[in-house]
């Protein structure tokens, strides 16, 4: 009977956890993640409610000893093509990019919510009395510093992955990464053999590569 | 049947006895399987050498930021890092095999959530959950059968006080119903949020997901988000299946169809997506609902067996107490067993 109760209350905690945003939910933060982390933290919300629909990966370039900087390298597309190849264990080395994409904005879901509200009212805005905008919500510390472990996590591993493509021998002295974002054509355009995929970059900074260990 | 003898039996029958010995089974084969398929690259992706994709420091970082815990943490040898990842391996390889009964279960679920610790970047829903529901196997007698027992278990079990001793069976069940609980918490967050979600309300989720190049079987998955049919009843039936779980676990009618709808759905995520090990694991906790199927399906393996036998002169037939009926639903049971 004991064993039962102690299992009722887990399981409520763990299913409280799991429930969209709500006031209660934000009151609360504090104890139901101080019971459930690090050891019974769960997240199911699988591939919802917006999955994931677009190609994305980085490519980088890399400045060797001479000053010299090389063309671009694809980093992800390579451990793709090994992942589609495997279909028994395949090695999960391409999540460490896909991984970093996401750290990149990361953010959590009330901060989303509140500007995704903005957002909105923004463009509501904009038709009645145009020019006057609200101030957007600035990034807090912990989206900032997501973003700035994001960028030395893809940097690193775009390195690692780029290690051998100065002509002399040694090691690249700083690196770029390149994000991009191929969105493919969507469902309304399946049959339209004439769709394009739309394609987004995004630079990031360049690393230096003693900064990266 | 009156509540207090119904939790009486419930409390006195081992329930899914068998599918909990193939959780473990195949959970121990999944975690193996991730020491290997990685085994290559292992200095890369996890050691504290200077190669190391993620440095040492900044993972113990992220350790104490999460207030977690592992044993990779534990220093920058490279003589310590090799040591538990080989051990790793072992027990991951013990557990597969069901050698060493529960405390090498122990020993595998502190060395695998070491190790995914060390490269959390890797995780997935599959390895969440492995988490998860090795304490609750612990729990369970998931070392009945394919196992190998050295007696040594017993001998303790044995020399315990009566008082303790019956504590085994409940013990035993409320492991197996936390591990069901967490499989029902699991399909229905999942699916309530895709009911969230506007493409699979549309009915298109699927056409999106499986483009993605990541999750994307060239040649194949082209002949499925290119017809318009399967993707809108793959999308649907996904979100209703996930949705509807927990009834199907509970009528004990619909129970071994929902587990194997279940199994099939992953065995297609597995081929399609490349996500052999997040479907294998969740395969691994549907077994529990499986018992009784299971049970039927080796008994009629064994009397297949024991004809072609019979049909060699010489061999001898033997009946095991395992031939004995398993079941997964403890109120059907007519005749009370002994617990083990």
């Amino acid at each position: 009977m004991a064993g039962a109760a102690l299992l009722g209350a887990h399981f409520s905690i763990a299913a409280f956890s799991q429930a969209p945003l709500s006031p209660a939910k934000i009151q609360l933060h504090g104890v139901i993640s101080g019971y459930l982390e690090p050891y019974f933290t769960q997240n199911w919300s699988l591939f919802a409610p917006d999955p994931t629909k677009d190609d994305q990966g980085i490519v980088a370039r890399a400045k060797c000893a001479d000053g010299a900087v090389t063309d671009y390298y694809d980093v992800t597309g390579p451990l793709i093509k090994e992942t589609q190849e495997d279909r028994f264990f395949p090695s999960r080395t391409v999540r460490l990019v896909s991984n970093g994409l996401n750290q990149l904005n990361d953010s959590d879901d009330l901060l989303w919510r509140l500007r995704q509200k903005q957002k909105e009212e923004n463009s509501e805005d904009s038709e009645v009395k145009d020019g006057k905008r609200k101030g957007e919500i600035p990034l807090t510390p912990y989206e900032k510093s997501q973003h700035k472990d994001a960028e030395r996590s893809l940097s690193r591993f775009a390195l690692t992955q780029i290690r051998n493509v100065c002509p002399d021998g040694t090691g690249p002295t700083a690196v770029q990464a390149r994000m991009y974002i191929k969105k493919l054509p969507p469902w309304s355009q399946r049959n339209n053999s004439k769709a394009k995929s739309t394609l987004d970059i995004y630079d990031l900074p360049w690393k230096k590569a003693v900064e990266l260990q | 049947m009156s509540i207090m003898k119904k939790i009486d039996s419930a409390a006195s029958r081992p329930v899914a006895a068998l599918g909990v010995s193939g959780t473990r089974a195949l959970l121990g084969f999944v975690g193996l399987m991730y020491y290997l398929s990685h085994y290559g690259d292992r200095s890369y992706l996890f050691g504290p050498g200077a190669d190391s994709v993620l440095p040492h420091h900044l993972f113990l970082d992220q350790i104490r930021e999460k207030g977690s815990f592992s044993l990779y943490a534990w220093s920058t040898s490279e003589v310590w890092f090799e040591a538990v990842f080989h051990l790793g391996v072992l027990a991951a390889l013990a557990v597969t095999v069901g050698v060493g009964g529960r405390a090498v279960l122990a020993v595998h679920g502190i060395l695998i959530w070491s190790l995914y610790e060390r490269q959390s970047a890797f995780l997935d829903g599959g390895d969440n959950l492995a988490q998860l529901v090795i304490p609750m196997l612990l729990l369970t007698n998931c070392y009945q059968n394919f196992s190998f027992s050295s007696g040594v278990a017993d001998r303790v079990i044995g020399r315990l006080p009566e008082s303790v001793r019956s504590l085994g069976v409940p013990l035993h069940n409320l492991g197996v119903v936390a591990i069901a609980v967490q499989m029902c918490l699991v399909y229905v967050v999942s699916g309530l949020y895709k009911v969230q979600g506007d493409v699979w309300q549309d009915g298109t989720a699927l056409f999106y997901i499986m483009r993605v190049p990541e999750f994307e079987l060239p040649g194949v998955s082209n002949l499925v988000y290119n017809n318009d049919v399967l993707v809108f009843l793959g999308t649907y039936s996904t979100t209703l299946f996930l949705v509807y779980f927990p009834m199907g676990i509970l009528v004990p009618a619909l129970r071994p169809w929902t587990a194997a709808a279940s199994i099939a759905f992953h065995v297609s995520i597995g081929v399609f997506m490349g996500l052999t090990a997040f479907a294998l694991t969740m395969i691994a906790c549907d077994l529990i609902f499986l018992s009784s199927a299971l049970s039927r399906a080796r008994r009629m393996a064994r009397t297949i067996g024991k004809r072609r036998t019979r049909e060699q002169p010489g061999s001898i037939p033997t009946v095991t107490d395992q031939d004995a009926p398993e079941s997964d639903t403890p109120d059907r049971v007519p005749v009370p067993q002994a617990a083990r």
